[in-house]
Formats: structure tokens, sequence, C-alpha cells
């Protein structure tokens, strides 16, 4: 008898708790568009407390294919959506909204960078991920084997990068040692090691971390810096989308939020994480 | 009549049990079968290739299996040994005071969560390995082994510890009184009678060791390639870490998901004949 009552009472707390008043708005994708998103998030929500908005990481082609299973309301994208994504999914219109720009840069050991290397032609980049250049010493720098860090080939970050040292954005990098993830785990790597190159979104760089200067056919020498990236100047650069399924009616509060990234004050939020605003 | 009904309730409640967990391998067997019939007819022997490439519609997953034989190797060979001595120890030599606080130290170990242990493997054991084999990273197959020996090493200590403490003293005493010391008791006595078992508790660890997926994730490197000349120090990948890092990648019904089963299907199948031949052990007499 008490038993039945006791179990009464739990079944009528758990309804009670079921019925949640907040909207939710679910997100998923890049690592590189991650950090906009969150900040974003953090302050939307402060402004609109009723709304809740859940985050998830995984990757650029995460992002694509949870829109495209309609689990998710917005991808996060660092890439341009390719015709094959395009192709696998023909009951999904996708549209991308930009909400900022970013660089991929190669980035090398604080030790490398110390004893002289400091600029690199693309060509080069991809004779080493080939694994053509085995040696720093090939490259004028002591004799240690060059760690390639390398990314997972859905990986917005590296599409971008492979298509701009190899040509080809699913390119093999047969010289590769190492195969990460998040933007966050190939800081971590290139910063523990002092013979590791990687790619890097332009955000991500911090002191441990040196980037590389360009250096194209001509020997003109390009750094990675706002101005380069605001002017197009810098040869790797790519857009922050965001991912929505046009075929789907959008929800009033998606679409707030997606303005809100887009206003003076979601804009400010990209600058203040040192990438390049599209209303500026 | 009222306690009939009660009896006739249990044994529909027992059997409903019984019915919904014996009915769960038998699903996961059967859906992981479903899902990967893509990759068994469309890319067929093609499986067994070492070149994992699906962008040029290569998806050869030896590499992986591979990566997880060796690690699971690694583990066991150095795991057993150190379980074994560290169980005789425990339950032999060590005084009866001490064993209750060391087996409650095994059961904390035991119970950390994997990904713990794959972080202590990143910014401790990596770099470690890095510098006293002096190579470029320590991100590597042995330090997948490693990791896996350090989290089956609890659990194996407290079975065979378990084992070896059921066997009656009657037996040491009997053994002593026919003249044999401590080491030739052991050798000639515990060890023997435990075989069976100690054999199924080794069965046990492989599964586990098997099935890890965080720590190794976080330690092997990753690289979708079979390993060069120096084995153990290179990086690989092993099933359950391709699984967990690029299973969300992949749309649901596409070819390299089903691969991806396919991969996870061929892992289960020693799990399965461990299940089999761990029925068939005898029970110490």
């Amino acid at each position: 008898m008490l038993l039945s009552r006791f179990l009464l009472l739990l079944i009528c707390l758990f309804f009670s708790s079921c019925k949640s008043p907040k909207q939710v708005i679910r997100i998923a994708g890049s690592s590189t568009v991650l950090p906009v998103i969150e900040k974003a998030a953090t302050a939307y929500t402060k402004l609109h407390p009723h709304i809740s908005i859940q985050i998830n990481t995984g990757g650029s082609g995460i992002g694509v294919n949870q829109i495209a299973l309609n689990k998710i309301d917005i991808g996060m994208i660092s890439r341009d959506i390719s015709q094959e994504e395009i192709n696998a999914f023909p009951q999904v219109d996708f549209k991308t909204i930009i909400v900022g720009k970013d660089a991929v840069v190669p980035v090398v050991s604080n030790e490398i960078y110390e004893q002289g290397l400091t600029e690199i032609s693309l060509t080069t980049i991809g004779q080493i991920y080939q694994g053509y250049i085995k040696n720093w010493e090939e490259l004028g720098i002591n004799n240690s084997e060059i760690l390639v860090i390398d990314k997972e080939a859905s990986r917005g970050t590296r599409q971008v990068f492979m298509q701009a040292i190899l040509g080809d954005k699913d390119a093999r990098a047969q010289g590769a040692g190492l195969v990460l993830g998040h933007n966050n785990e190939v800081q971590t790597a290139i910063a523990q090691s002092d013979q590791a190159i990687g790619m890097l979104s332009f955000a991500w760089l911090n002191q441990e971390v040196k980037a590389l200067a360009i250096k194209d056919e001509q020997g003109k020498v390009t750094h990675a810096n706002l101005e380069t990236i605001k002017q197009g100047d810098f040869p790797i650069i790519r857009s922050l989308g965001l991912l929505i399924d046009h075929n789907k009616p959008v929800r009033p509060e998606v679409a707030d939020f997606l303005e809100y990234l887009l206003s003076t004050a979601g804009q400010s939020i990209v600058s203040e994480l040192q990438y390049i605003p599209v209303n500026a | 009549m009222p306690s009939c009904r009660k009896e006739l309730g249990l044994k529909y409640v027992l059997g409903l049990s019984f019915f919904v967990v014996a009915s769960m391998p038998i699903i996961i067997f059967l859906v992981l079968l479903i899902q990967s019939k893509r990759a068994f007819f469309e890319v067929g022997w093609g499986l067994f290739s070492t070149t994992w490439f699906p962008a040029g519609q290569e998806y050869g997953i030896l590499a992986m299996l591979y990566g997880s034989l060796v690690v699971v190797l690694l583990a066991l060979s150095i795991a057993v040994p150190l379980a074994l001595f560290s169980a005789l120890a425990l339950s032999e030599f060590i005084p009866k005071s001490c064993r209750l606080v060391i087996k409650s130290l095994l059961e904390i170990l035991a119970g950390i969560p994997s990904i713990i242990y794959g972080l202590l493997g990143v910014v401790i054991l990596c770099p470690w390995l890095e510098q006293v084999f002096d190579i470029s990273t320590g991100r590597t197959l042995f330090a997948g082994g490693l990791l896996l020996a350090l989290m089956i090493l609890p659990m194996m200590i407290s079975l065979l510890e378990d084992v070896f403490s059921q066997i009656p003293n009657e037996y040491r005493d009997n053994a002593s009184s026919l003249g044999l010391n401590k080491s030739q008791t052991i050798t000639s006595l515990l060890i023997p009678i435990s075989k069976s078992h100690g054999f199924n508790i080794v069965l046990l660890a492989m599964s586990k060791a098997l099935g890890e997926t965080m720590a190794v994730m976080l330690v092997i490197g990753c690289v979708d390639q079979f390993p060069n000349f120096w084995l153990p120090l290179s990086a690989g990948q092993t099933v359950t870490s391709k699984l967990g890092r690029d299973l969300g990648n992949y749309s649901f019904y596409s070819i390299e998901f089903s691969v991806m089963i396919a991969m996870a299907l061929i892992l289960l199948i020693p799990t399965i004949l461990f299940g089999f031949i761990l029925r068939n052990g005898r029970d110490i007499k």
C-alpha cells in the first residue's frame, strides 16, 4: 500500500518535471565555429532566458550530416558544402549563413620557429604532408624527424588546407604521423612536441604555437594577421558558416538567434575571438 | 490460492526479465549483421586491404584489425604475468591486515573512468615515451598497449586473488606436510588447480581490452595505416578508436557507415568465441 503510494508520487513528480518551459535550439558541427557560437549562446540566453541552446562539436562533417538527418537546427561548418553532400541528401535544401571569416595557418612548434623557420611555401608544405620531406634538416633546421600532424578527413579545416596545398580537399597525407580531431587537440600536440607541423585555425593561435608565413612562387611573403585575412591576401581563407535546411520551416527562435549573430553584438563576439567579422 | 497466484506472477516476472536480457545480444548481433550487409556485398574482399581511403573508394580495414590485435596482445603480455605474481603475493605472502586495504585500492582503480586513463596517457605516458625511446611522438600502439595493461590489471589481480584464497588451507597444509616449501606449493599445487579459472579471467580481461575505446583513442595516434617496421613504437589505429572518432561523420546508410559496422562485427567474433569457451570451462573441484 505504502509502496504503491510512493510509486504514484514518483510518477507525478516525473511528469511535472517533464513540462519544460524552455525552447531548445540544437547546434552541432565545426570546432572552428564553436567558440563563436558558444560565446554568442551565453550572451543570447542571458537576453532570452526562456531559450536554451545545446551545442555539440564533432567537425564540419557532423554539422552537415546532422542537419540532413534533422537532428539539429543549425549546423556549424568551416568549409563550403560539397556537391557530393548536396547529392547525398536530395530532400534537403542547404542554406549557408556566413557569420565570419577565418584563415587556416600552417603552425610549427616553438623550437622550430625559433631556429629560423618562419616562412614556408605551399608546395613545400604539400611535400611534407605527402612524406617526401621527412626531416627538418632538409629545410635548414636541426636534425630531427618532422612530426606531421594531420586531421580527420571530415574536418572543415583539413579540407580547406588540403585544397590549398595539394589542390584536392580529400588528398591523402602519407607523411602523417598523427591524426587528430578538434582544433584544441592540434594546439596541444604542437605545443607538447618540439618538432611538429600542423594546421590550425587562425583564432586558435597562442604563444606556444607559431604560425608560419606563406611564401609564394614570386617570393612574396604573407603573414597571417587580421589585415591580410580581411583583404583576402592570405591564401588559405574560409568562411565560418551556419547551415540550415531551407525545406523545413525555420522556427522563430532559430531565426532570431541567427539574426543576433549577424548583428553588431554578435559580430563583436566574432572579432573578440580573433575571427574576421562579415559586417565590419 | 493467493500464494499460487503470487508464484505464477513471480514466474512471469522472472521469465520476462530473462527474455529481455537474453534477447539483447541476439538483437545487437542481428542489427550489426543487417547494417553491415552492404559492406560485405559491395566491398567484399576489399575490406581486407591495408588502405583506408573512402574518398578514393578504398575501404580496407586490415590496419584497424591489426592495431586492435597488437594492442591487446601487448596489454595481455604485460598484465598477465604482473597480475599472476601480484595475486600470489596478495594471497600467500602479504599479511591479512593489509589485504583489505589493498583490495579496496584495487576496487577504486578498477572504477576510474577510462577517459581519465586516456587523459593521463596524453599528459604523462606519451611525453614519457617520447623521452625514453627518443621518438617524435609518444602516441603509438605501444602507449595503447601499456595503458590497456594498466586498465585491466586491477580487475585481474582482484579476481585471481579471489581464486587463490578460495583454495582451502588444508591443501596448503597437506603440501607442507609432504615436505614442499612455499614456492613448490605454488608451482605444483596452486597454479594447476586454478588453471581453468585463471584462463577464464584472462579471457574476460581480453574482451575488456578489445572493447576499450576512450583511453585508446587518445593515445594511439589514429593513423589509418599499417605501422612501419618498429611495430609498436609507431602510431596506429584500432577498431574501437576508429569507431569512436569517425562513426558520427558518416551518414546512416552510407557505404562507409556499413564498413564501420562490419569492422565492429568482426571485432565481436573473438568475444563471442571466448564466451562459448568460457561456458565450457570447468569448475574447481
